[in-house]
């Protein structure tokens, strides 16, 4: 009977998802409403590193951006998912911190509220889509039904965030000096994601890194749909989210086990 | 006997680990890693072999010097903090913790504050729909409702806080040193006859205080905890009496 009542009270029912997405939108609200520009914020900061790296990459090291027509949209493509998952990990690492003040007061499950934040930058995920599709269609780009491939790689970028930011927090409470470990870890991540470059020239010379890095896949499938609107590689989209959900399992179990150590340390 | 429970608490214990104060510098931790040495960590023994049940209705006490597990053995009621291996907590119901200004991010507003805060609850968002009007009524801040917190008056604070609670509908209430009667004295009064009414009677109550007043006027049982040991549980008058008398005898 106890074991029943169990089961029944972790169905994820009406009032868990009501809560999640309040939780996230508010998320969304306080982080953007907030500055003068607000939500356009969000669009002008990938924008601006765009226009940066544009710069860089075909005036001063154009060996890199040889061969690659429009090439503004296609670090655009690939830096949006990037970044998404950057803020992913930095903001969800720090969840057991900000929202201890829920934490400590009312009971709750801890792994909403790390899905309500990644849940809010996925809509800025989604806004940064659209706006980058605007975009595509003013440079003359051409995409199709295959669009209907996005929502599986933001599904993708959301459980991969997700898992890592909720194994990191855990890890955070034991260990602060995980912060300057992770800082070089996105680094590492950023040069070998093939955000700047095609991804078959950091393959040729390290090929373990499309095994290792899933965002080398997502990105180059993310720019198969909708950049040169050609069906994405299907294996590395199910082996990409399949590490994603092996993750975010990893992640939960995790946050599960050791979450409570959050108050006692903190 | 079971079923009228709302708290059982058997044989729990709980030990802080501290992070030894030993290590200071970092070199000391790099050569300590190198050479495979294990550093003991310090511990504080904060609550030893906790037996205690508490009633459903029931309004129950706990008094102690400062430091003597209060505050963890209400941290291991609303299970925020795990107790050591052995230890086992039956809570039947849902728990809110009472403590002012707790629960709240300025950041947001008060809409914000009270859907959050009521949807962990376990309200759904028609119910908290419902009573939306009353609490901001009840609280006096109709003008303010999409204001962020931050910006409200002390009082204000304490008065959405408090409404929050009064229509939250939680089971069994932890007040940490809360009590009715914030604000000025128009909500103070409008507030004890809230308090009273909806959450003195009828609901289960662990109440925290220094101030052996309140205690003895709102509990029936009360216990008594000293550097981590229950020294007494039993009917709020007795415990005070002794209580008084340690502290008499210590002086």
């Amino acid at each position: 009977m106890k074991l029943l009542s169990k089961i029944l009270n972790n169905i994820p029912n009406i009032n868990r998802f009501e809560r999640i997405w309040k939780i996230a939108q508010i998320d969304f609200k306080k982080r953007y409403y907030n500055d003068r520009l607000g939500l356009i914020w969000a669009l002008l900061n990938p924008i601006m590193s765009v226009s940066v790296y544009y710069i860089v990459f075909t005036m001063i090291m154009n060996r890199v951006s040889e061969g690659i027509d429009n090439y503004a949209l296609f670090i655009f493509s690939g830096l949006i998912f990037w970044i998404a998952f950057v803020e992913m990990l930095k903001k969800g690492m720090k969840t057991l911190i900000s929202k201890s003040y829920l934490i400590e007061n009312i009971k709750l499950n801890k792994i909403d509220l790390y899905l309500s934040i990644c849940l809010s930058i996925s809509m800025a995920l989604i806004f940064n889509i659209s706006a980058y599709l605007i975009m595509a269609k003013l440079f003359g780009v051409n995409y199709s039904y295959l669009l209907l491939y996005l929502p599986i790689l933001i599904l993708n970028i959301f459980l991969i965030g997700c898992g890592t930011s909720m194994i990191l927090s855990v890890v955070l409470i034991h260990f602060r000096d995980i912060n300057h470990i992770v800082d070089i870890a996105i680094k590492l991540g950023f040069w070998t994601s093939g955000i700047f470059f095609k991804a078959e020239l950091i393959l040729d010379k390290l090929p373990f890194v499309y095994y290792i890095n899933p965002f080398v896949g997502i990105i180059e499938n993310a720019r198969n749909i909708a950049l040169y609107n050609t069906c994405p590689n299907l294996v590395t989209m199910n082996l990409n989210v399949l590490i994603g959900i092996f993750i975010f399992i990893i992640g939960a179990i995790y946050v599960e086990r050791f979450g409570h150590l959050a108050c006692e340390k903190l | 006997m079971e079923n009228n429970l709302a708290i059982k608490i058997t044989n729990v214990s709980k030990t802080y680990k501290l992070r030894s104060t030993k290590v200071k510098t970092i070199r000391e931790r790099v050569t300590n890693l190198v050479a495979g040495k294990y550093i003991e960590n310090d511990k504080i023994v904060a609550l030893k072999n906790i037996n205690l049940y508490i009633n459903q209705g029931e309004s129950f006490g706990i008094i102690g010097k400062n430091g003597s597990g209060k505050s963890t053995l209400i941290n291991i009621i609303m299970e925020t903090i795990k107790p050591d291996i052995g230890g086992n907590i039956d809570v039947y119901g849902k728990v809110m913790r009472l403590a002012l200004g707790l629960g709240i991010d300025a950041n947001l507003s008060a809409r914000d504050n009270i859907y959050v805060n009521g949807s962990i609850i376990g309200l759904s968002f028609r119910k908290i729909g419902t009573i939306f009007d009353q609490i901001i009524e009840f609280a006096g801040i109709p003008d303010f409702v999409d204001t962020p917190v931050k910006f409200y008056s002390k009082g204000m604070k304490q008065r959405l806080m408090f409404s929050i609670a009064m229509h939250a509908n939680a089971d069994i209430f932890l007040l940490d040193e809360f009590f009715g009667g914030t604000g000025d004295q128009e909500f103070r009064i409008k507030s004890d006859i809230a308090f009273k009414k909806r959450i003195l009677n009828g609901k289960t109550n662990v109440i925290v205080s220094h101030s052996l007043q309140t205690i003895r006027k709102h509990c029936e049982r009360a216990l008594w905890i000293h550097k981590g040991k229950i020294l007494l549980i039993d009917d709020v008058d007795t415990v005070i009496k002794a209580y008084m008398k340690f502290i008499k005898s210590n002086k």
